[in-house]
Formats: C-alpha cells, sequence, structure tokens
C-alpha cells in the first residue's frame, strides 16, 4: 500500500513551489507516488491566451523543460526517497460559464495534447500515449472559484472514456461521484505547501514487481485503472511548512472525525 | 520615472558594491568561447582572456571549421600564448537544434574539464576580478547561473555611440531593477554555471530551439527553484565602428525576443521610456515641464553614462564626448517609440545572415 498524490501544481503554472521543492517536500513525507500536473490551456480562447500571457500554463515553448525537468526529478526523487514522480499535466478548458468548464489531469504522460478540441478528443489523445484521463473537480467545489462541472453534465457519455473521476479534491469530497459509480481517484490538487491537508488516495500495489522506474509507474497506473484504490484524508499538522517539521497520516479509520466515506479504512 | 531612476541607482549600487566572499584559489573554471568571423576588436578581446590566471581560467575557443577567419587568429593567439590553458575547437556538423551558437558550443561543453562553465560571447573583455567574483557567486548555495552587467564601451562611430547609450544607460538600469525587484534575466556576454545545475533542464540541448538560450537558460533555473546571481564587477563590451543601421536593426531582434518571451513586459515597455513621460507632460501643455523633464533626465543619464565607463576608460573624458552623448540620447529617444512599433509589427528577425520567425516563447522557426 502506497500513499499517493496525482494532482500537484509547480511554478510552471499556477503552483508555488518548483518542481524539485515539491518532490522533497512529499519525498520527506513518505509518498510513494505523487504526480505534477500543470495547467494545460487552450490557445484560442481569451482565458486561455490570457494564461499563457501572464505564464500560468504550459504552452509548446516551455514544455520540453517541463518533461525534461520531470524525467531528472524523476530519478532523483527515486533515489533519494523510493518515490515515484510521473509526469502529467492538467488541461484546462475555463469559460466565463461554469458548464462549459472542464479540467482534464493525464498522468503518465509523454506528449503534449492540445487543450482546444472537445474534452472527448482530448481524453482519446491523453489515452492513446498510454497515460491516464482523470475527470478533475467535476462537481462545485462550494467555494469561490471557477467551477468546472462540464465533464459531470456530460457523464454518461464520457464514462468510457476515463479512467478516474477525482471523488475528492482538496478538502471536498464528491458524493455523488461515488453513488454514481464511476471510478475515482482522491488528490489534492495542490498549489502550495499549505493545502497539504486534504484527500488523497491509498493504493494497492507492489511496486517490488517492476524492475525499472518505467514498470513501476505502469503499475501504479494499471492500480489506478483496476481501481486498487482508497480515498484517504490526509493531515498535515504544521499546515505545510517545509521540513523540518512533525507530520502524521491519519489513515480514516484512525480519525474519528474523518472516516472514509467509502467505508475502508487504511 | 525618476523613482525608477533612483530605484536602478540603488539597485546598481547593490550590485557593484556587493560583499565578497573569500575565493577558493584551488578552482578552475571553463570559459567557452563561440566565434565565427572577425567581430571588431577580436584580437583585443580575445587577449584579455589570454591574459588570465591560467591556473583558474580554461579556454575553449570553437569555431564552425577551419575556413571561419577566427581559426587563424586563435591559433596564432595560442602560439603566442603558450602557457595558457587553452584549446580550439571544431564544431562542424553538431546540431543540437536551431541555435547556431549552441550547436558551436556543443564540442566545447563537452571538452570543458571545470565543473564549472562560464560562456561569453566573442565581443566581450573580461578581467580577473570578474572571474574571481563568478566563481564566488557559483560557490553560494541555491546559484543557478551568474550572469553580469555590461558596460559599452570606445564607441568609435553615430552607431556605436547609440549602442553605448543604450547599453551604459537604458539596459543598465533596466537589467540592474530587473534583477534586484523583480525576474532576474541572464545576458549571453557573461553566463556562468555549474555543469550539474543545466543538466537538470537538458543541458544545452535544452536550450538549442531558443535564439534567446541566456534568457532560457535564467527561466530554466528559476523553475529549478534556483536563482540568478549578479556578478559585482560587469564586463566590458567594445563596441567599435557600426553603422546606425545595424544599431536598429540588432534592437529590432532583441526587441522581437523579448516580446516573444515576455509580452506583457513588451507591451508596457514605452512607460519606461524618458521620451514617453516627455511626451505626456508636452501633451498637457507643460512644455517648460516636459523640457526640464528632458534634460534632467539626459543628465542623469549621462552621469550613469560617466560613472559606468570610468573604469574602462583610460584617457579622461572630452568635451566632445559629452556632446556625442548628448546628440546620442536625444537621438535614441526620439527612435525609441517607433522601434517598439516596428517590434511589434512582426516576428521575423535575421541573424548572422539566416532570417528565422520567433514563435510565442522564443522558439525559432528557421
Amino acid at each position: 500500500m502506497i500513499l499517493t498524490d496525482f494532482h500537484i501544481h509547480s511554478n510552471f503554472s499556477d503552483g508555488k513551489h518548483s518542481i524539485p521543492d515539491i518532490v522533497d517536500f512529499y519525498g520527506r513525507r513518505g509518498f510513494g507516488a505523487i504526480a505534477i500536473t500543470d495547467h494545460l490551456c487552450e490557445r484560442t480562447t481569451f482565458l486561455g491566451k490570457a494564461a499563457g500571457v501572464l505564464e500560468r500554463t504550459l504552452t509548446p515553448a516551455n514544455f520540453d523543460l517541463y518533461l525534461n525537468i520531470l524525467k531528472s526529478e524523476q530519478e532523483r526523487a527515486f533515489e533519494l526517497y523510493g518515490m515515484l514522480l510521473i509526469p502529467g499535466f492538467e488541461v484546462t478548458k475555463n469559460s466565463i460559464s461554469n458548464h462549459r468548464s472542464a479540467h482534464i489531469v493525464a498522468l503518465g504522460i509523454q506528449e503534449w495534447v492540445p487543450a482546444d478540441p472537445d474534452v472527448a478528443e482530448i481524453a482519446i489523445r491523453i489515452r492513446e500515449q498510454g497515460a491516464l484521463s482523470v475527470a478533475a473537480h467535476p462537481l462545485s467545489t462550494q467555494k469561490l472559484e471557477k467551477q468546472t462541472i462540464h465533464l459531470w453534465n456530460r457523464r454518461e457519455e464520457l464514462r468510457p472514456l476515463f479512467d478516474a473521476w477525482e471523488v475528492g479534491s482538496g478538502k471536498h469530497y464528491f458524493q455523488e461521484v461515488e453513488d454514481e459509480g464511476l471510478p475515482i481517484l482522491a488528490t489534492t490538487d495542490l498549489h502550495h505547501f499549505g493545502q497539504m491537508t486534504a484527500w488523497k488516495t491509498l493504493l494497492e500495489v507492489d511496486l517490488a514487481a517492476g524492475d525499472t522506474l518505467a514498470s513501476k509507474i505502469q503499475i501504479v497506473l494499471d492500480a489506478v485503472r483496476q481501481q486498487k484504490v482508497k480515498p484517504t484524508f490526509y493531515r498535515e499538522e504544521n499546515h505545510g511548512v517545509p521540513f523540518p517539521g512533525p507530520w502524521k497520516l491519519f489513515a480514516p479509520a484512525q480519525s474519528d472525525e474523518l472516516e472514509s466515506p467509502l467505508g475502508v479504512s487504511a | 520615472m525618476l523613482l525608477l531612476n533612483l530605484m536602478s541607482w540603488r539597485a546598481l549600487w547593490g550590485f557593484l558594491h556587493k560583499r565578497r566572499a573569500p575565493s577558493r584559489p584551488h578552482q578552475l573554471i571553463s570559459i567557452l568561447k563561440p566565434l565565427k568571423g572577425l567581430d571588431p576588436s577580436l584580437e583585443e578581446n580575445l587577449r584579455s582572456y589570454f591574459a588570465l590566471d591560467p591556473r583558474r581560467v580554461e579556454l575553449l575557443f570553437s569555431v564552425e571549421n577551419q575556413k571561419d577567419p577566427a581559426f587563424d587568429l586563435i591559433d596564432r593567439l595560442l602560439k603566442e600564448y603558450p602557457s595558457a590553458r587553452a584549446k580550439l575547437l571544431i564544431s562542424e556538423g553538431t546540431q543540437l537544434g536551431p541555435n547556431p551558437k549552441i550547436n558551436n558550443l556543443a564540442s566545447a561543453y563537452q571538452a570543458a574539464s571545470s565543473e564549472m562553465i562560464m560562456i561569453s560571447d566573442s565581443n566581450t573583455r573580461a578581467s580577473q576580478s570578474l572571474i574571481e567574483d563568478i566563481l564566488d557567486q557559483l560557490n553560494q548555495p541555491q546559484t543557478g547561473v551568474v550572469t553580469a552587467l555590461i558596460v559599452g564601451t570606445h564607441p568609435q562611430s553615430w552607431g556605436a555611440w547609440l549602442e553605448a547609450v543604450h547599453l551604459n544607460t537604458y539596459s543598465l538600469k533596466m537589467m540592474a531593477l530587473s534583477n534586484r525587484y523583480a525576474r532576474p534575466f541572464v545576458v549571453g556576454k557573461a553566463m556562468a554555471f555549474r555543469k550539474k545545475q543545466i543538466e537538470r533542464f537538458g543541458g544545452l540541448s535544452a536550450l538549442s530551439a531558443f535564439l534567446a538560450e541566456d534568457y532560457m537558460a535564467g527561466e530554466a533555473v528559476r523553475r529549478l527553484g534556483l536563482q540568478v546571481r549578479t556578478a559585482a564587477v560587469p564586463i566590458e563590451q567594445p563596441i567599435g565602428r557600426i553603422p546606425v543601421r545595424a544599431f536598429w536593426n540588432r534592437h529590432l531582434r532583441w526587441g522581437r525576443i523579448r516580446k516573444s518571451h515576455v509580452p506583457l513586459a513588451y507591451a508596457f515597455e514605452p512607460i519606461t521610456y524618458p521620451v514617453f513621460w516627455v511626451f505626456i507632460a508636452a501633451l498637457w501643455g507643460h512644455g517648460l515641464a516636459a523640457l526640464g523633464l528632458l534634460t534632467t533626465l539626459g543628465m542623469l543619464d549621462g552621469l550613469l553614462f560617466w560613472a559606468a565607463t570610468k573604469p574602462f576608460t583610460l584617457r579622461p573624458t572630452r568635451l566632445k564626448d559629452g556632446f556625442s552623448f548628448a546628440f546620442a540620447w536625444l537621438f535614441k529617444e526620439l527612435i525609441a517609440i517607433p522601434l517598439w512599433i516596428c517590434i511589434g509589427a512582426q516576428d521575423q528577425i535575421e541573424w548572422r545572415g539566416n532570417p528565422y520567425k520567433i514563435l510565442p516563447g522564443g522558439k525559432l522557426q528557421c
């Protein structure tokens, strides 16, 4: 069983921290696998172009640099902490209408995927490169922020194209996703270390079965596909203040106030 | 505008009066010099590098092939300075990407025997104190890249005076301001790093897709959470003779590169031009205030020009130089807005005879 977080933003988009800092932060907390998933915005819409000008998105110009840094950090993360770093991005389609906004997390990517086509085509393109497509925060988080409910509105049509739907995002739990019987994943959607107290996923995998870094990552991705997942609330005692600092992982069975909504314990 | 001047002076003072850490005597730095053709004052510039302490400096010159006129010059200098730790390398056939300078550098980078690397353009002169300071900065924790402020010297034509005025006033102020208070940027005249740090983002190959490999190196280390540091000693760029047309073309190229990398900064650039505020004052009907502002800003820049070039100029400043400065400063201000408009009009550039298109984000398309 490993603790994972598959939705993290770095300073390549709107995250505060660099990829090496994120690796050290999670590595020192004993995580088994994480994914860096920076925003990849549309190139033709006003909001997408604004994100480009404000440097809040991956672009074709910095994408190779992003992959290079992920690759070198992947090796460092494994050597130093035995932690897997999965390359990803979050295809970001923002609109003034919540019903037209959709975010798709891609895990295990190798190539650029344009954000402008329809979400179904994007999910297909993500999966064509062997990556996972995950519907990010598909329901309202009840917070004063952009809501992305386009995928939820089309959930029946899109169900076969997505490997998982975020059931936990930050501190919010989407009961409807669980009730709908969709494949699930719980993540932090971390932008800074202060957001560390949030939903994560425990993954039932045997990493020793893989002999290379790539095969170990494949085992992790397959475990998500096969839904060997247990949403778990993680509490950061010192509110994400960088190391050194005390930390505790509260597995649902050990926590009185935060029992796993799925009724499973770590 | 006056506040901007005060802040930039404060930033410059901070860089040039930085406390130096004690240097480590056994450290070596490999200086990579990509060469193509015979630039004005090339021989004198290169001699300044041969004069550096060979116990501290390894010189690696690279030319594309033996037909390059710089080949014979380096060959001669190598014989003239047998004690220098120096090599000449041929880069023919190396193709990391569309940036010819990076392709030219590749073999020298491979041959470098030190972990500390400095890339320096051919049209610069270095001093031992600059090298010592760069080594000190590289030893600071969290250092990604070390760069240096540029001071233009020895202008010998009207185009060269324009370039010198630009380098020693506007460019100097903006670089100091940016590196002190905003996002630091790196200039290829002096760019130093540790090999292991740039290998973390893909090494030279990762930079070869961009014309502004220096800017991208700064960007990459910033993404890695490392710092861009500015040396306490400026690097000298002797300008010599260049036509006004060459000044215009060079800044058209640099401007378009800037626009592709940081479009927002380019959009607001005119508010940093003295002429913009003089124009605003005149437009409001305050002719006298406009004239006063023009004179004040010109004199402040004149003072900065004098202070910046003083350490590099052997002869005392003459009255003629003052007139040359004033004329060049006024002319540069007059063309600042038209140049800004021309930069915005297109994305095409020409560099060393080759046409390129710069894509958003700074990637080159041949």
